[in-house]
């Protein structure tokens, strides 16, 4: 099948997070946010989305993780004993580039200068009172912006997925109607048939092959008519 | 074994010399080129089976006056040959074209068009390959949609009669690649009636997608 869409969509992306912070109870509350952002139902990303996160509260074990996984998020506390979170990622990303950075603080007021430093040096600085889904948001953005690859791959599967969510009622209604005004009706697909209810079987079924390329092809086809 | 045809000359335009390849199968899509076919200007339809043998040759010899070829059949998923269905013996088949028999065209038919899945890949093949200089094809399944909905049947039967025109017109395998863009993008033209927009139009945007995306060109 070729197709300039990426196939990234029905792929399981992952948000491989590392998060340090000596405060046990912060892990905690980080974990329990990223689960309840899981299992929200009005969460877009909720079937393209994998989130794994792994937790450390010393510098030297983040350091050992880092080097040895691969992770593509480090999620770091600002405020710890005997460093600050912000100069332990400076240390850090001079060898590991490619991982996206943040800076989850409590107290980004108290240090005027510290958001200005994680601007200057492509850190994301994100307030531990703010909700995962916009950290997700965030962390998206700050992959697109970057043009670190694995953040544009997940920035283009997040857009298909809400593209997917917006139509795919659309194309069910749409093969409803088609089906009551002829019963004959059939999509031909490199030689096998698909009827109306078909269709919508398979745009219904997340997982099915033929439901995401009609997506991609109908996401394809609208492209080339907004742009004539 | 050689494939068995039938085939007639219908009543059009001979000096547009394009053979069209189509099936007899109902149930097959290209068959709706059977309603086309006096309008379009055709010189020679073919079609399976229940001819002997003896008319290969007779075939072959005024298919080598046509500079121009369509096919509009099926790619086989190997992506080796071509095949049609037919019934033989109250029964569907695929029918397959022997790769042989495509190297009698070596040097005659200048312009070739395609319509079947994989068809640059089996054009491309060791088998096929310098057979037809300029050709466009697909590099993916095609994708066809039978309907008797008004709208169906307007956007195919235009489609197909502007592939017919586009192959006399265009000179390169680029310039004919480039009107059947076109012609796909003007489906939207054809997608309204005097109601509104007609149903089935997610499945006809996403053929425009899939078969845009798909179409290909020898060099």
């Amino acid at each position: 099948m070729q197709t300039k869409i990426p196939q990234e969509i029905f792929q399981q992306e992952m948000l491989s997070i590392l998060y340090l912070d000596d405060e046990g109870k912060d892990l905690d509350n980080f974990k329990s946010k990223a689960q309840k952002f899981r299992n929200d139902p009005s969460n877009a990303y909720k079937d393209h989305l994998g989130i794994r996160i792994d937790t450390v509260q010393d510098f030297d074990s983040a350091l050992q993780l880092l080097q040895k996984s691969e992770y593509n998020i480090f999620v770091c506390d600002h405020n710890m004993p005997g460093k600050r979170g912000l100069d332990f990622i400076l240390f850090v990303k001079k060898d590991l580039p490619d991982i996206i950075y943040v800076l989850y603080t409590g107290a980004g007021g108290v240090f005027p200068d510290v958001k200005q430093r994680c601007r200057e040096n492509d850190i994301l600085f994100f307030e531990k009172t703010g909700g995962f889904s916009t950290l997700v948001e965030k962390l998206l953005r700050q992959k697109s912006s970057s043009g670190k690859q694995p953040l544009k791959k997940v920035v283009a599967m997040t857009n298909l997925a809400a593209f997917y969510q917006r139509v795919s009622k659309e194309i069910i209604d749409d093969m409803k109607a088609v089906e009551e005004e002829d019963p004959d009706f059939r999509l031909i697909v490199g030689g096998k048939s698909y009827s109306p209810s078909q269709i919508i079987q398979e745009i219904s079924d997340p997982g099915s092959e033929f439901g995401y390329t009609y997506l991609c092809n109908y996401y394809e086809g609208l492209k080339l008519l907004n742009k004539k | 074994m050689f494939p068995k045809f039938n085939f007639r000359w219908p009543p059009a335009n001979k000096n547009t010399n394009i053979a069209v390849f189509i099936t007899d199968s109902r149930t097959c899509p290209c068959f709706y080129l059977h309603t086309l076919a006096a309008a379009l200007p055709l010189n020679l339809l073919l079609s399976a089976t229940r001819a002997d043998d003896s008319s290969k040759q007779q075939i072959i010899s005024s298919l080598k006056k046509s500079k121009s070829i369509l096919l509009y059949a099926h790619g086989d998923e190997s992506k080796m040959q071509f095949y049609y269905k037919s019934f033989v013996n109250n029964r569907e088949q695929d029918i397959f074209i022997p790769n042989d028999w495509w190297k009698d065209f070596h040097g005659h038919a200048t312009k070739a068009y395609f319509h079947t899945c994989y068809g640059s890949q089996i054009l491309s093949s060791k088998a096929l390959s310098g057979i037809f200089a300029n050709w466009v094809s697909y590099s993916g399944p095609v994708h066809i949609i039978q309907s008797k909905i008004e709208a169906v049947k307007k956007i195919n039967s235009n489609f197909y009669s502007s592939v017919s025109q586009a192959i006399q017109l265009r000179s390169s395998p680029a310039a004919l690649k480039a009107a059947l863009e076109s012609i796909y993008k003007n489906i939207e033209s054809d997608l309204y009636d005097a109601n509104g927009k007609v149903k089935a139009h997610t499945a006809i945007i996403q053929l425009l997608g899939n078969n845009y995306n798909s179409l290909v060109c020898s060099a």
